[in-house]
């Protein structure tokens, strides 16, 4: 015992040691000069870093303005000692090359620039902190500190030619210079009405945010012609030009009148050039910011609210056309008071209108997440975003809700928005209902095209919520995002929030302490059959668990890019699919025999026996496990149980150090292990007789709360376990917790296993054949004399000719998938009681538009636990035909009441035509498996003939009723070698440190 | 006896009706198209016969990167039972093992079978030419074979480790023959085939212009314009790597010419070019009814109107005439090239696309050596009605693409009259 003691501190001293850095992808090269232009490589080698040496203060990632073709990300400086990379820029230059991204950051901000078309000019942002950036295009607008304009910065690949505009000073509501910035949110709102930057801003006198003075002002990008001359020749070019304007709708100002009154009138001395000749069509009156005060009727409920603080944050959604403004808000604490921390706002006729973002008459609670109808209360959302659908819909995405900021810190919520750009055929500019909250529990219109037959309008929410009942509420399944708080002290708050198709991703840059868990995660929308959001998976760390600013996916490319601070600076670094042959920890250390999970497979599961057959992440969220999590990777004849996650001091962390000794046993028992074992291997015994091993579980008897390792194959299934049938009691949390003596015995009389689940009463073990459950029983295991019920047969006259390929259990019901179709649990019955195959009285589900032939199930749950499904659940079915070369996938809601019926199952509203279901996406080759985390949409394609193995990606925002010639299909590089690599099995993603793994012949690729 | 050859020749004229992808089968024995065959005109005779007989000493095959295969192999190296089963919506037993494998990729190994069979041929030619005046001729040839493909086998390349493989072993390379019995295709063993060839007639025009050059004795020009009639033992699409022995039932024409020059008294040295077109010719077929399904055994059977690719053959020889009394020798190259083939279906039960797709119907090509070793008689007997000609040749065949290249020894006696 006390050996064991000392071992795990020694692991504990050398995980703390060895805390600060994890295996990674590459790190993005920092601010290094001079570099070359082209390359974006460092000339001088000496002075190449992987850091940004100083902070970021502000990033933006073009992605979330632009399409999917080009991917930069503008960071900038929060510190004064930068130079000229008080912004930079990092870019992939294609998606298509192997070498996707340019070696490093490009300083964008020369000593010297041509500002406000003067040549030349001394940079007014070089070696500057810089607050604030926001992109349009690739056009960025920063703010510097404590400075009241807004710059526009051309960039381009040679610094020296990039070109800087500058506004006049924004005034705050009172007319008076602004005391600062603190918000920035860009509008575009197309060619006709232009772009637009709108501001907050703080008083004159630096007070708080929502005090007297402050608001939101309004910049129009608009173009003036200037003479140019190049190489003697004067040229007529556009240049851009920011006009503040007057956002304040009471300050009307008819446009021909001041048109009429500008010309007799002198230029403004602010506006030192001449911005109103070229800029007819807008009013240049003295700018003022939109007052933004607790007395707004949109803010307050009754009597006049309070804005806690200077957090604010602005987000322009392009689809609705509105600006949503988030705060901290205090309602007054006279009785009959409420607030709003939400304000839509839109731009008409040049002014900033703002709508609330539900009547007073829907906020009667205190749990209604974007306000309170209660007095004396706090509201706090401190981020907000806007996210649509794959089904069409439009959602309002909040960090907070009811409470002050230090309560709040850690929830993230979903609510339904009105879209009346087709419900009111014409410009839904003048709407006062569009963007706000929707009534949640309507049925989406579906607006089809002229002759109502292809659903190429969209659907939408239509009807406002106007009275309480209308409104989600913070403990709706349906507006909690990640089912759940994050994993973060509710007094800290994330770094960043944003949504790529049907996920919210959210960084958490804090350390670990208490519940706070650093890194990236991600949470998926669930959806009804309308098309609704239902639920949200549980919130999953995606790619790292340092702490991180900010991040974006590169849906091209697979990469994550995500800005991590370190204590040398910044280190932006980028996932990448690759081999990663040793720790890089180790490397630093000089262990160069150190191994990582890639070298510890690759060493066990070797290509003469086509590699990793299969792999299976049990989270640490399995019964059976406490604060411990663990990969089975499965291959000819043999298994690896590796440790992906334990506790490390008080907190449960990826395992990611060097992952020797290596334990091995050939003849089929659990070796003789230490506390440090991580990763076990066992072969031969019992497990020479099950060949290609395809299926693992751990499987649990909640009554007993005793649970086994169970893994099938060729030969049959084999259960982990001692001579009296046990395996362990209780919960594990590290490998060596698992009984020495136990071993793998062979059960029963099985042959072609394709899938084991459990239940936690009955083991189900699925062949191509048939389907059995078994009474999970230590003592029947000892005696392998099983209790088995066989609930699918192809022997059967009525599944005659018919091959079973997948199936999924969940409580009463289940699904399962065949050469023929897809069949579920007859109407009021339960799989788990069933007696006998005709008692199962398996039912015949219509998967519209899909082949015959159901290849694969995919489980997208509330609880990350696929078991879990029929409870507001979402099944990928992906169908495919070798013959034809295509597959498809079809998507479908599973809720159970109390009986299993026709509702049970229902396919999402995704269709091509009107009332006529369809699938969701048909791939334009064969895929052998798919899996999405609602953002990346990924699938599998073995090699087949003169068809390669791939793994492709959907490069598109994917949606129902998308043609598929219009969706790009990438192939995601692997680095793998095309001549020896033929199978390609799996995607699975490690649940303790995010990153997604493939397995296939070649071995195993990570992406990290 | 005429009217038994007669009676034979129109037994073989409607005997079956099918063929294989491959009319032209790309085999380099001697055959109706030969140049080499050719006689010229020797003291004045009105009549020549002649009897060929001609053996393979070894038969390799030749892929489309020309490399030496088994004959089995000259299309695909293996045969790829996977794909064999797809594309098949009117065969049960097919639909049925189609479906049962449909998560089961290709890997080229998995359910991947490895042909292999020894050929064995050879021919015998019976041809007569009759010299009419002002240089024209009438040519016929009517060649005879015998041929037998022995030792055939299948192995299986499919690894035993994971379900997919298992599964593969299970269904469909267990028992190959059987399974390809049930499935209606071609019947895998070992066959021995022997019939006509088919008939070739020919009207040629020869001329020598005699030159009074230090060197350049002679000219020598033939032109010549032919038929070929279907009267060969066809393809037999129920047998494995069927060869038919003629045109497989099509009709074809030719033309063809040389030119051979004669530098003093026994050099010479010639070229001639001949070309074949075979007119469009239906029939029962077998097709490809999958991409990447492989040639060998292909289970779909549909009527179809083959469009034959052009024939071209050159040769180049030199030559020396009677070098002592009446031995010459002569040396040649020879080079035959088909074209592309194309299949236009008579239903729309399978794709036209994808039948098409078959490497048979992709064009060949032989390169070749003959050696002729002859003697003629006709200067030990100057004064005869009667004279024979003995001719040994030895073709050795060094290059080709997607063709059964076979080393022969050949022996000719004609008999001038």
């Amino acid at each position: 015992m006390a050996k064991r003691n000392f071992f795990s501190s020694l692991l504990l001293i050398i995980f703390l040691f060895t805390n600060t850095s994890i295996l990674l992808g590459r790190v993005v090269d920092g601010n290094c000069k001079p570099r070359n232009p082209k390359s974006g490589n460092c000339k001088d080698e000496k002075k190449e870093t992987k850091n940004l040496s100083f902070p970021i203060a502000s990033y933006a990632f073009s992605t979330r303005y632009n399409t999917y073709d080009d991917f930069s990300l503008f960071v900038t400086s929060n510190a004064i000692n930068s130079g000229e990379f008080s912004i930079a820029r990092a870019t992939r230059n294609s998606a298509n090359e192997k070498n996707k991204s340019k070696a490093g950051f490009m300083p964008l901000c020369p000593q010297k620039i041509m500002f406000n078309n003067q040549a030349f000019h001394i940079n007014p942002l070089y070696n500057q902190k810089i607050p604030l950036i926001k992109l349009l295009s690739n056009l960025a607008v920063v703010v510097k500190e404590n400075d009241n304009k807004l710059y526009l910065l051309l960039s381009t690949d040679d610094p020296k030619k990039g070109e800087l505009y500058s506004s006049v000073k924004i005034n705050d509501s009172l007319k008076k210079p602004a005391a600062e910035i603190i918000s920035l949110a860009v509008a575009e709102q197309g060619f006709i009405q232009g772009s637009w930057f709108l501001a907050a801003v703080k008083n004159n006198g630096n007070e708080k945010f929502g005090s007297e003075g402050s608001g939101i002002a309004m910049i129009y990008l608009t173009n003036k012609q200037i003479m140019e001359k190049k190489e003697n020749i004067d040229y007529l070019t556009e240049k851009p030009r920011l006009i503040v304007l007057n956002a304040d709708p009471k300050d009307k100002l008819k446009l021909e009148d001041k048109n009429k009154e500008d010309k007799s009138k002198k230029k403004s001395e602010s506006d030192s050039d001449d911005e109103t000749k070229n800029a007819p069509k807008v009013p240049s009156e003295d700018n003022k910011a939109f007052p933004i005060t607790g007395k707004m009727n949109e803010i307050k409920i009754g009597h006049e609210a309070f804005i806690d603080n200077n957090i604010v944050d602005m987000h322009w959604d392009r689809i609705l056309g509105r600006l949503y403004v988030a705060f901290s808000v205090k309602s007054n604490s006279q009785s009959g008071s409420g607030a709003r921390a939400i304000l839509v706002g839109r731009i008409s006729r040049h002014k900033l209108i703002f709508e609330p973002i539900a009547p007073d008459s829907a906020f009667t609670s205190n749990d209604q997440i974007v306000g309170t109808g209660i007095a004396n209360d706090n509201v706090s959302i401190y981020k907000v975003r806007t996210m649509r659908t794959s089904t069409l819909l439009n959602y309002l995405i909040v960090a907070g809700g009811n409470g002050t900021l230090e309560a709040v810190g850690n929830k993230i919520f979903a609510l339904p928005l009105v879209n009346e750009n087709h419900y009111l055929k014409k410009v839904s500019e003048m709407s006062t209902t569009q963007g706000t909250l929707a009534k949640y529990d309507q049925n989406p219109k579906e607006f089809f095209n002229e002759n109502e037959y292809l659903l190429d309008k969209g659907r939408e929410f239509v009807l406002p919520a106007k009275i309480n009942s209308d409104l989600l509420t913070d403990k709706d399944k349906a507006a909690i995002v990640g089912n759940g708080d994050l994993p973060l002290n509710p007094n800290e708050k994330i770094s960043d929030l944003f949504t790529i198709n049907d996920a919210v991703f959210v960084c958490i840059s804090n350390d670990y302490k208490n519940k706070t868990q650093p890194g990236i995660y991600s949470s998926q929308a669930i959806f009804d059959e309308y098309g609704k959001i239902t639920a949200w998976t549980k919130w999953q760390r995606v790619v790292t668990d340092k702490k991180v600013l900010g991040a974006e996916c590169d849906i091209p490319t697979g990469q994550f890019w995500y800005i991590a601070p370190n204590e040398n600076g910044t280190a932006v670094e980028l996932s990448e699919w690759g081999k990663y042959q040793h720790n890089p920890n180790a490397l630093l250390n000089k262990e160069k025999n150190a191994m990582g999970l890639f070298d510890s497979l690759h060493s066990n599961f070797g290509i003469n026996n086509d590699g990793i057959h299969q792999i299976f992440d049990f989270s640490r969220f399995t019964p059976g496990f406490n604060n411990f999590s663990m990969l089975i990777a499965t291959g000819f004849c043999k298994i690896a149980l590796i440790e992906t996650g334990s506790l490390k001091g008080s907190h449960y962390k990826p395992t990611k150090d060097d992952l020797r000794p290596l334990f091995d046993s050939n003849v089929g028992n659990l070796p003789i292990f230490n506390d440090h074992a991580k990763f076990v291997t066992i072969h031969g015994g019992h497990l020479a007789k099950i060949g290609s091993i395809v299926a693992a579980d751990i499987v649990s008897n909640f009554k007993t709360n005793e649970h086994w390792i169970v893994v099938g194959g060729v030969g049959g299934i084999a259960i982990l376990m001692n001579n009296q049938g046990k395996c362990w009691r209780g919960d594990i949390s590290l490998l060596n917790q698992i009984p020495s003596g136990s071993g793998f015995k062979k059960v029963g009389n099985y042959s072609f296993v394709r899938k084991i689940q459990s239940d936690g009463e009955f083991l189900y073990v699925l062949t191509d054949k048939k389907l059995d459950r078994i009474k999970i029983s230590s003592a029947d295991f000892k005696t392998n004399n099983l209790k088995i019920t066989t609930l699918a047969d192809v022997n059967d006259q009525s599944f005659k000719n018919i091959y079973l390929t997948d199936f999924g259990i969940s409580n009463k019901f289940g699904i399962l998938a065949t050469s023929c179709g897809l069949y579920r649990v007859g109407d009021y019955k339960d799989i788990r009681y069933a007696k006998n195959f005709s008692d199962v009285n398996w039912t015949k589900v219509n998967v519209p538009d899909s082949y015959e032939y159901i290849l694969k199930l995919f489980f997208v749950t509330p609880t990350g636990n696929s078991i879990d499904y029929a409870d507001q659940g979402q099944v990928y079915v992906l169908s495919s035909n070798r013959e034809l070369n295509r597959s498809k996938l079809n998507r479908f809601f599973v809720k159970l009441q109390e009986e299993i019926n026709n509702e049970t199952i229902k396919p999402l509203p995704d269709m091509y035509f009107k009332d006529k279901h369809s699938c969701f996406f048909e791939f334009a080759s064969y895929k052998d498996f798919f899996w999405t985390d609602g953002a990346q949409f990924l699938s599998l394609q073995n090699k087949d003939t003169n068809q390669k193995i791939s793994l492709e990606t959907l490069v598109s925002y994917v949606y129902s009723g998308l043609l598929s010639s219009t969706v790009k299909q990438l192939p995601l590089f692997l680095d793998i070698k095309s001549k020896e690599a033929y199978q390609i099995n799996k995607i699975t993603r490690n649940s303790a440190s995010g990153e997604l793994l493939v397995n296939g012949n070649f071995g195993l690729r990570i992406n990290q | 006896m005429f009217k038994k050859i007669s009676k034979i020749i129109l037994l073989f004229l409607f005997i079956g009706n099918y063929n294989l992808l491959y009319s032209i089968f790309p085999i380099n024995l001697f055959k109706i198209y030969d140049v080499n065959l050719y006689r010229q005109r020797t003291n004045n005779a009105r009549l020549e016969t002649a009897f060929l007989v001609e053996g393979s000493l070894s038969i390799r095959g030749r892929n489309a990167k020309a490399q030496k295969v088994n004959v089995l192999q000259i299309w695909n190296k293996t045969l790829d039972a996977l794909t064999m089963i797809r594309g098949l919506p009117f065969n049960k037993e097919a639909r049925r093992l189609s479906n049962i494998l449909n998560a089961v990729n290709d890997n080229k190994i998995r359910g991947n079978l490895i042909p292999t069979g020894d050929l064995h041929a050879s021919g015998y030619t019976c041809y007569a030419q009759y010299f009419f005046p002002h240089n024209f001729s009438v040519n016929l040839f009517l060649p005879f074979f015998s041929m037998k493909l022995k030792n055939v086998q299948f192995t299986d390349l499919t690894k035993n480790i994971t379900i997919e493989d298992q599964l593969v072993r299970e269904h469909l390379t267990k028992d190959f023959r059987t399974l390809i019995r049930n499935l209606g295709g071609p019947e895998i063993k070992d066959w021995e085939r022997t019939g006509l060839g088919d008939l070739y007639g020919f009207v040629q025009w020869t001329r020598n212009y005699r030159q009074n050059k230090p060197w350049l004795k002679n000219v020598y020009v033939d032109t010549r314009f032919g038929l070929t009639v279907p009267t060969g033992l066809k393809s037999d699409i129920n047998q494995l790597f069927s060869i038919p022995f003629g045109f497989d039932g099509a009709w074809g024409i030719f033309v063809g010419g040389g030119i051979e020059l004669t530098w003093g008294h026994c050099f010479q040295a010639g070229v001639d070019l001949q070309f074949l077109q075979l007119f469009s010719h239906a029939a029962e077929r077998r097709i490809k009814t999958h991409r990447n399904q492989s040639e060998l055994v292909l289970l779909a059977k549909t009527k179809a109107l083959k469009e034959f690719g052009i024939m071209q053959i050159f040769n180049v020889y030199l030559q020396a005439n009677r070098i002592f009394r009446g031995f010459s020798f002569r040396a040649d190259y020879e080079f035959m090239r088909h074209d592309d083939d194309k299949l236009w279906l008579f239903n729309n039960d399978y794709s036209s696309t994808m039948a098409n797709t078959s490497i048979g119907l992709l064009g060949w090509t032989i390169h070749q050596f003959v050696f002729d070793f002859s003697y003629d008689f006709c200067v030990d007997l100057p004064n005869s009605c009667v004279v024979p000609k003995i001719s040994l040749y030895y073709k050795v065949p060094f290059n080709g693409r997607r063709s059964v290249t076979a080393q022969t020894l050949s022996l000719d006696l004609s008999i001038s009259f």
